[in-house]
């Protein structure tokens, strides 16, 4: 099998347990494309080849006993490298973890392979999550499938980049601030950040704890249903992990889908033809049985603001940890006093981003400016929370661009809050925990544009039923250059 | 939503501020960096300083994040302490080695 079967990544599971495909040709011939492949995209910063078709093997064997495989049998998932993998090194992509083995996996990591999942290796991203475009990464930009003069969006970048251009059949992003629904959005494939609390966090290295989830990506819904499936629910070892029980997705249409088009979300900052695209998006929705109607969260212009300053915050005390003496870089082997030792590491291990981010958590959490900053952030974020609970009385789900510009230029020289502001329609999910997908709906120009629809509280169900019957009716395409490979 | 509320806001950082916070941090400076620095820094507590024109005055407490799941017993569980102590950079026997405090 030396390409890609050309059924969707949810057959597999079903069609492995069959005996009716190998997980071994499978899982090598993803390797085959990433070897292919990820020299010009730089998606993976770590393969675990050999682990990954050892477990295919034996996948292989059960099957062929006749033993029931799990829910993932066989799929091949690539996982950002901030959630840790047991015995794979974790770097986040940052100089300051290099050489650190985690001793355990993460809950989601569990999960997965219980569910008979086989892990592919770890993917690039902005150092600990901070950015949206993968260039903050420690260890060089991942370029994006659809114009590798563009970056693939971050900071799970290497996630999405991974599943666009078919070198994993899913993969595990993280989302802070719009962390996985940036790239899937700039690589044309669907990302769900989960409701806050729904997925364990239980072993996913921190940047912002009252923000951030891990979740599923990949080119088809059926595939990030299937994967959402397997690592939401309760886990004891995270204290912010929901009780409530995992609705199933359901079939069906969206016949009588109340849908409200965020006014905000269409604001001047979003270009013009990205702004039709997902007008069109949301009509087609309409002529499939949604009803769609504008309305508008008079707070949210502020969101950007809010989340700055407590994801800052809470990086500014996470970040701490790294003190080069328990794990990760050392760099001072003389007499040097704790301080100067601590701050050398420090200095040398952390990028621009990460210091800029501590700094600015530093000063809205230090006396005198601590009301001013982090106690109103938290404020205003409390009034986007109700005015969000008020709006969802009217509708069933929010709607909007996910990105409001195009994938920008490699290397494009941007202020950092120039930079920041593209982040101005995904961050709102995150302050108010409520779950939020990325839907691809079409291109301008050749690249991709993503539809961010939002729903209630543990709702995942209603995200993924519109991204199913929608994505039917779009169908799949590919980037040129994984076409050819 | 517009009523201006009085804070004590501060929207620019001098040189001074940048190296107290690199201190505060733990973060060793160059000079270059502090100066780019305090330019970034200012003009995001500028774009933060729109949070000014919200009107918080009605809003009571902030989110529990913990209202759903809840904490669990503290149970003794096996560890890995040998693994753990793989990964220390410097180490002496089974003590990890710190720089001097004193």
């Amino acid at each position: 099998m030396k390409s890609q079967p050309s059924v969707g990544p949810h057959h597999v599971p079903s069609m492995v347990s069959k005996g009716e495909m190998s997980a071994e040709e499978y899982i090598g011939s993803i390797f085959d494309r990433i070897e292919r492949l990820d020299s010009r995209l730089h998606a993976y910063l770590q393969l675990n080849r050999e682990g990954a078709l050892a477990k295919a093997r034996e996948l292989d064997r059960r099957a062929k006993k006749g033993e029931r495989l799990g829910r993932l049998a066989g799929m091949g998932v690539a996982v950002k490298d901030i959630i840790c993998v047991r015995s794979l090194q974790a770097t986040c992509g940052s100089k300051i973890l290099v050489g650190f083995n985690p001793p355990y996996s993460a809950t989601a990591i569990r999960r997965i392979e219980q569910e008979d999942g086989i892990i592919l290796g770890k993917t690039n991203l902005d150092e600990f999550g901070m950015g949206n475009t993968t260039q903050n990464s420690a260890f060089g930009p991942t370029l994006n499938p659809w114009d590798v003069a563009r970056v693939p969006g971050g900071s799970s970048g290497g996630s999405a980049a991974a599943v666009a251009a078919g070198m994993a059949s899913v993969a595990l992003g993280t989302d802070t601030g719009g962390s996985i629904r940036c790239p899937a959005s700039f690589c044309s494939v669907v990302g769900l950040k989960p409701t806050y609390g729904r997925v364990s966090r239980y072993g996913l290295i921190p940047y912002a704890n009252s923000l951030e989830q891990i979740g599923p990506m990949g080119r088809e819904a059926e595939s990030v249903s299937l994967l959402f499936d397997a690592i939401a629910g309760h886990d004891p070892e995270d204290a912010t992990s929901a009780r409530e029980p995992v609705r199933p997705a359901t079939g069906g249409g969206l016949k009588g889908l109340r849908i409200g088009r965020i006014k905000e979300f269409f604001g001047e900052g979003a270009q013009p033809r990205v702004k039709e695209r997902v007008l069109d998006g949301c009509a087609k929705l309409e002529t499939l049985g949604a009803e769609a109607e504008e309305t508008s969260i008079s707070s949210l212009p502020y969101s950007l603001a809010v989340y700055y300053i407590i994801a800052m915050a809470e990086a500014s005390s996470n970040l701490s940890r790294y003190d080069g003496v328990r794990y990760g870089l050392s760099l001072e082997k003389g007499t040097a006093d704790w301080n100067t030792a601590f701050a050398r590491t420090r200095s040398e291990g952390f990028g621009e981003e990460v210091k800029r981010r501590i700094l600015l958590g530093t000063f809205v959490l230090s006396a005198g400016y601590y009301e001013a900053y982090y106690v109103r952030a938290q404020k205003v974020r409390a009034l986007l929370t109700q005015e969000f609970a008020l709006v969802f009385k009217k509708f069933d789900a929010l709607l909007g661009p996910t990105m409001p510009v195009l994938p920008p230029k490699l290397g494009e020289k941007v202020s950092p809050l120039e930079d920041y502001l593209i982040d101005i329609n995904t961050v709102a999910a995150n302050l108010t925990g409520l779950p939020a997908i990325s839907i691809p709906c079409g291109f301008v120009d050749g690249l991709p544009v993503g539809m961010q629809v939002i729903a209630p509280r543990f709702r995942e169900d209603v995200l993924l039923k519109v991204a199913t019957v929608f994505g039917g009716e779009q169908g799949l395409k590919s980037p040129p250059l994984a076409e050819a490979a | 939503m517009s009523r201006r509320v009085k804070t004590q806001k501060a929207t620019s950082v001098d040189i001074r501020q940048v190296e107290r916070l690199a201190e505060l941090s733990r973060l060793s400076l160059r000079p270059q960096e502090v100066e780019r620095l305090r330019g970034e820094l200012s003009s995001i507590l500028g774009y933060f300083a729109t949070l000014d024109r919200v009107d918080v005055s009605k809003v009571t407490g902030a989110q529990d994040a913990l209202k759903d799941g809840g904490l669990r017993e503290d149970v003794v569980r096996p560890s890995t302490p040998e693994e753990i102590l793989e990964g220390v950079p410097q180490k002496k026997g089974r003590y990890v080695r710190a720089p001097r405090v004193f």
